[in-house]
């Protein structure tokens, strides 16, 4: 088998895996979301309600309190949709990647006492937190039409993208489901890394104003690429920059496709440890 | 040639790791190998055992003998430390039931998803949703969530969707015995239904009745080891009294050798050792090295006629210096009920103080008038006839029968002489 054989296959292995398991998925996916409001009064609007929540609370502390400025074009409406083309992809990431960190310990029976593909049990999780955000765009989209500067073609490449931060976002999932298993500790110390992790990405405030010293610290984070390409194609009626595009796709492949070859090394040993 | 078995286990052992705290085990796995900090509980030991296709194979054994862990091994859920499994044919584990079933959710709505965990095709799932409704028979409740089930209607749901599942091989741990009396009577039918579908299924249980009822081959499991595989009957009778036939099985019954009444000499016999090594504590202080049934004349015995006199002679050696000691036995007999036991103590026979280095060797000398059976004697040596300290204690030293008595019928598990007396 030669490298590009052997690359090709652990790239779709991890792939047969999801498509072969869609069914069992789809309903750990549904079961995840209606788990989660089920038992609430709002129910399933706080999909809706939590990411406005956090709109309108980010809104006010960086744009009222702290006077953050887009630069060139920012009418009064333009910096939450701004800020909140920025938080969806993220929230969806951290959601994904904090419950993936918990889920196979969540899962023990599963893992346990039945013959089951653990590998499912990330993979609904990042799907649901996708499922999540996609009811975040359907707030965000009609919103950027009314106050903003509409749509454009542009908006086609979207699913393209959100490929990507699939790809990306379950690489690390699988990755951190592995160490969740193993050192339970994993889940204070995640919360703290990726609020840190939230503030070196442009999302509450424009890259631009990073100074230059300091954007090396962008180019070397993935979700830097991936925010800034939501925004040029939601609101900036662009295509990302081709170079940027290269360095979210390489390195979302590569993440995925190692976070998967980790969590197939790991897998044996989950019943010992849970 | 003879069709591949559905199961086949060779050599199987698995070891846990056991760590005082997570943090060890941190530390080890991050040393790669330069630092231990855990010792191993080996769960199971040189398992090895073949399932052919379409038997039942009971596994039996007392708690922690391995039985959960050689299931998880078959099931695939859980990696052998060495040795190899194959399988061959689509596995459905009911190692634990209603797991994978969430509170909130209706039992529809579970079923769908165990079907799905299961690796059934949604088709296949929404078609046999109506059997198991059937099966399960808790009425309206289907469609209301799960945890408003009192305990008995979730065992049954969870009863029916792992049973329709429809595996080549079905791993059931302890999950039978549930639910009241019609329900296990249809749970056994279904099971005999997969049965004659050529199912292959192996079984862990204490429910000794359903053993018998309901496999066809059964092993014996303690300390992780195989000690023996047999019918159904034959296992579940050994496993009752904890009576060690097994471990005994394969050693050659004692020869009969010349009698020798006038001094009998220290005579250790290391086939005792390796059996009694599997049911045997204490400080080790001194060893009980051998243990013998003989007749009056000093001849071994394997079986005993009913009422016979007979010597338990026990043969020990001492490692320490022992001023006092006690030496008992116990009779019991097969559903594990002592029935006749005494030490040295209380019939006024102490033993003498012993120094290290020295033998001693015990004889017992009684009728044992038992009901005609199998029966085993556990040996025990204690520091003092009063305090509960054991320098060695070996259960199932030794397993004889009682012949049946040719001229009557024992009524008891013990007979004692009595006199009759009429007045008319």
């Amino acid at each position: 088998m030669t490298p590009a054989q052997a690359l090709g296959r652990s790239l779709v292995s991890p792939f047969q895996v999801l498509l072969g398991q869609r069914d069992t998925i789809e309903l750990f996916v549904r079961r995840e979301i209606r788990g989660r409001y089920v038992n609430s009064v709002l129910g399933l609007s706080w999909a809706v309600l939590h990411p406005l929540a956090l709109l309108a609370l980010y809104t006010f502390v960086f744009s009222h309190v702290l006077s953050v400025r887009l630069g060139g074009d920012g009418g009064p409406a333009s910096f939450p949709l701004y800020l909140f083309c920025g938080m969806l992809p993220w929230l969806a990431f951290a959601d994904g990647v904090t419950r993936a960190s918990s889920v196979l310990v969540e899962q023990t029976p599963l893992i346990k006492k039945v013959v089951f593909p653990s590998e499912v049990l990330p993979a609904y999780v990042v799907i649901a937190a996708l499922v999540m955000e996609g009811v975040g765009l359907a707030v965000l989209l009609p919103a950027v039409v009314l106050f903003g500067g509409g749509l454009g073609w542009s908006l086609l490449a979207l699913p393209g993208i959100v490929l990507l931060q699939f790809l990306f976002t379950m690489g690390v999932a699988w990755f951190l489901a592995c160490v969740g298993v193993a050192v339970r500790d994993v889940r204070h110390v995640l919360g703290v890394l990726l609020t840190l992790w939230m503030f070196l990405t442009p999302i509450v405030y424009p890259a631009d104003m990073v100074p230059a010293r300091f954007r090396w610290v962008l180019a070397l984070n993935p979700l830097y690429y991936l925010v800034e390409a939501y925004r040029d194609v939601v609101l900036g009626h662009r295509l990302p920059p081709p170079s940027h595009v290269a360095v979210l796709a390489g390195v979302a492949v590569v993440v995925f496709v190692a976070g998967y070859a980790t969590f197939r090394y790991s897998r044996h040993v989950f019943a010992d440890l849970l | 040639m003879a069709p591949a078995p559905a199961i086949e286990v060779r050599g199987v052992a698995k070891a846990y790791p056991i760590f005082r705290t997570p943090r060890h085990r941190v530390l080890e796995a991050l040393s790669f190998g330069r630092l231990r900090y855990h010792r191993p509980f080996w769960a199971l030991r040189d398992v090895t055992l073949q399932v052919p296709r379409g038997a039942t194979l009971g596994i039996v054994g007392a708690n922690g003998s391995g039985k959960s862990t050689l299931l998880q091994v078959i099931a695939g859920i859980v990696r052998p430390t060495a040795g190899t499994v194959v399988t061959s044919g689509r596995i459905a584990s009911l190692l634990e039931l209603g797991a994978g079933f969430s509170p909130d959710f209706t039992g529809r709505e579970n079923l769908e998803m165990y079907g799905a965990i299961a690796g059934l095709p949604r088709a296949t799932v929404r078609q046999r949703i109506p059997a198991v409704e059937a099966f399960a028979d808790i009425g309206e409740f289907i469609d209301r969530p799960v945890r408003t089930y009192s305990s008995g209607m979730f065992v049954r749901l969870a009863f029916a969707a792992a049973i329709h599942v429809d595996p080549e091989i079905l791993l059931v741990d302890e999950a039978l015995a549930v639910g009241d009396a019609a329900f296990q009577h249809r749970c056994i039918a279904k099971i005999r239904e997969l049965q004659r579908a050529g199912t292959t299924i192996v079984f862990v249980s204490h429910d000794m009745g359903l053993v018998k009822a309901v496999c066809t081959e059964a092993v014996l499991l303690a300390a992780g080891r195989v000690l023996r595989r047999g019918t159904p009957a034959e296992i579940v009778s050994l496993y009752h009294g904890e009576v060690s036939t097994a471990a005994v099985g394969d050693a050659p019954r004692p020869a009969p050798r010349a009698p020798d009444v006038v001094h009998p000499t220290f005579r250790p016999d290391p086939a005792f050792d390796r059996r009694a090594g599997l049911f045997r504590h204490g400080s080790g202080g001194a060893r009980i090295r051998n243990v013998e049934l003989l007749d009056a004349g000093g001849g071994a015995l394997g079986s005993v006629a009913f009422g016979m006199e007979v010597t338990l002679r026990v043969h020990l050696e001492f490692y320490e210096d022992v001023p006092v000691s006690t030496l008992g036995f116990i009779v019991r007999d097969k559903t594990g009920v002592d029935l006749v036991g005494t030490n040295t103590n209380e019939e006024g026979r102490p033993l003498p103080p012993r120094p290290a280095g020295s033998t001693l060797v015990v004889d017992f000398t009684q009728r044992l008038p038992l009901q005609p059976g199998p029966y085993s004697v556990s040996t025990a040596l204690a520091y003092s006839p009063t305090q509960p300290l054991y320098l060695d204690w070996v259960d199932n030293a030794l397993v004889f029968d009682v012949l049946p008595p040719g001229h009557k019928h024992v009524h008891g598990k013990v007979w004692l002489p009595v006199d009759i007396t009429i007045h008319e």
